[in-house]
């Protein structure tokens, strides 16, 4: 099946600050959770996937175009930035009916596909109170439905959820996930994984602007706590010390760095390795002078969204 | 090589510029632009209630002839240019709403031409409308008795204000999408660079869009620091300087905004 979104190698550095550091990535029709912590380069890639901001390195493809100054994709495309921006004086129904006149839509068609969509995100289009005037969750609601206003078949949503009260959460879930049992494309950001799990099982881990795994959810959980973990060593006698170590059974490969007094550690059992290791620490003939976990960004992602 | 600019379509020019205009008159953008059109208005109020009082005796006529001399083609006309033009994209940007625009089908080069047309033709109304009232309330103060020849001169007034915005809205838009402080160096251009003519050597002054505009108008509807300082000039030759500097202030404008990222 033809990925919907195309992200391949993607960097954006705003000045020395690196926004997204080699990011790739396939998006299928369906929900895509797009999760990592705050500061993990995910608005930055959602924003060069609507096409706000250019990839410094990399490509992006949509429904196999590219991104950046190619206006007619955005017939296909709707973006619910992660700002709480808002037109102060319009009411919701102002504010979308001046996004579909932005398309050439007027008249009563255009009035009641607004009002149509208002309720679809829970506004109540007689409402005609500034926007100004909305709590944080009636923004988002508001920020949702101009997305969604043309029908796009790819959605992408920047933290829809920040600020939405719980049913509001909860009604957004449910459309999120019937939006992309439709056939959708749905990317959606958050940093909370208990969310993403709502709508979908399939994300994609992203942090120091890598894209450090992507598929089923339950996958890589089981994958993160599967797999070896590999851990350096900086010692005074590092043939006694592995040869130590190969005798553990939570060690399942050991080997000689390039500089002679390190040795790299493979375990599937990082917790009880660790235990063991505090105790070789303490004896004086291997001399352990440097501890350094090498792969503990993902998990330490997950555990950060796990927690 | 010299990248090409995004296509501009004209329906979608219409649309954008509609869009503006909403916006223009919505609760949140249209206080300071009434504003700035009412002063002169209160203005003209205040001039006809010191003549009732006695305590101003020069004719409604005069009065306006100043007036219009004084705030409209002096201040007015580069003024609100200048919040609008400065303002156009970079208050969009600052507020995070300009995003709902750039994921329009419209191209970078439409929506900019068309929210520059949408704030000019709201502009020039509110300017027009501006005008005609305070003459109205000047003209007023004699009985309308010098109403027959402003006949003849308001719809110059209205045309050097809707020109003046014209070449001042597209030089300001530009401004306002190349500097970070475009407030700033709008100030120093209307208020430095073009207040400067009478001290401009030769051509120089042609690089100003007073110089211009001051083809349309009678001499008695010149700041008076002007009238003396500049020559003759052909209404035909200044329109197309003013076109002329218009097209290209917006089209580097287009430029540029077309490859302007806004994260």
């Amino acid at each position: 099946m033809t990925p919907t979104i195309v992200a391949n190698d993607v960097s954006r550095w705003y000045g020395e600050v690196v926004g997204l550091s080699g990011a790739s990535l396939e998006v299928h029709a369906g929900v895509t959770g797009l999760l990592g912590p705050n500061g993990a380069g995910k608005s930055t890639l959602i924003r060069i996937l609507s096409g706000q901001i250019r990839a410094s390195r990399g490509a992006v493809q949509v429904l196999g175009r590219p991104v950046w100054g190619n206006p007619d994709l955005f017939r296909h495309l709707g973006y619910c930035p992660e700002a709480e921006a808002i037109y102060e004086g319009w009411s919701a129904l102002e504010f979308l009916l001046a996004m579909l006149g932005l398309v050439g839509e007027r008249g009563p068609d255009a009035r009641r596909r607004a009002r149509v969509v208002l309720e679809t995100v829970g506004l109540n289009p007689d409402d005609r109170k500034p926007m100004g005037a909305y709590s944080k969750g009636m923004r988002q609601r508001a920020k949702l439905g101009q997305a969604l206003l043309h029908e796009p078949q790819v959605l992408l949503l920047d933290e829809p959820l920040n600020g939405m009260d719980p049913l509001g959460r909860k009604q957004t879930l449910d459309l999120i996930a019937h939006w992309g049992a439709e056939g959708r494309t749905v990317l959606v950001s958050s940093h909370i994984l208990h969310e993403i799990e709502a709508m979908t099982r399939n994300v994609a881990l992203l942090d120091h602007g890598k894209v450090l795994a992507h598929g089923d959810v339950h996958e890589i959980r089981d994958w993160i706590e599967d797999r070896a973990h590999s851990v350096r060593l900086r010692c005074a006698n590092p043939h006694r010390l592995a040869a130590r170590l190969i005798e553990l059974e939570d060690v399942s490969g050991v080997r000689f760095a390039t500089d002679p007094s390190v040795l790299v550690i493979e375990t599937r059992r990082a917790d009880r390795f660790f235990e063991r290791l505090t105790a070789l620490g303490l004896e004086p003939e291997f001399g352990i002078s440097e501890v350094l976990p090498l792969d503990d960004d993902l998990q330490s992602v997950f555990n950060y969204l796990v927690r | 090589m010299i990248p090409a600019l995004p296509a501009v379509k004209p329906a979608d020019v219409l649309r954008a510029a509609a869009f503006e205009w909403r916006l223009t008159w919505s609760r949140s953008r249209r206080r300071l632009a009434l504003l700035l059109h009412a002063l002169p208005v209160v203005l003209s109020v205040l001039i006809a209630a010191l003549h009732a009082g006695g305590l101003v005796t020069a004719l409604g006529s005069d009065a306006l002839t100043g007036l219009v001399a004084t705030v409209y083609v002096s201040i007015l006309i580069v003024v609100v240019p200048l919040v609008f033009g400065t303002s156009l994209v970079a208050s969009e940007a600052e507020a995070h709403t300009l995003v709902y625009l750039l994921v329009r089908p419209l191209s970078r080069g439409s929506l900019l031409l068309g929210k520059f047309g949408g704030a000019w033709l709201a502009s020039t109304l509110m300017s027009c409308v501006s005008v005609a009232l305070s003459a109205a309330i000047l003209l007023g103060i004699d009985g309308f008795a010098d109403a027959g020849t402003w006949i003849g001169r308001l719809p110059r007034v209205w045309a050097v204000m809707a020109l003046g915005g014209l070449a001042y809205g597209a030089l300001f838009t530009l401004v306002g999408l190349v500097f970070s402080r475009p407030a700033l160096v709008g100030l120093a251009l209307a208020f430095g660079w073009e207040t400067a003519i009478p001290f401009l050597p030769g051509s120089l002054r042609l690089f100003t869009v007073r110089h211009h505009l001051s083809a349309f108008l009678p001499p008695d509807l010149l700041p008076a620091t002007l009238r003396a300082a500049l020559g003759p000039s052909s209404p035909a030759v200044a329109l197309l300087w003013l076109l002329g500097g218009a097209a290209a202030s917006l089209t580097i404008a287009i430029a540029v905004f077309a490859r302007r990222d806004y994260p």
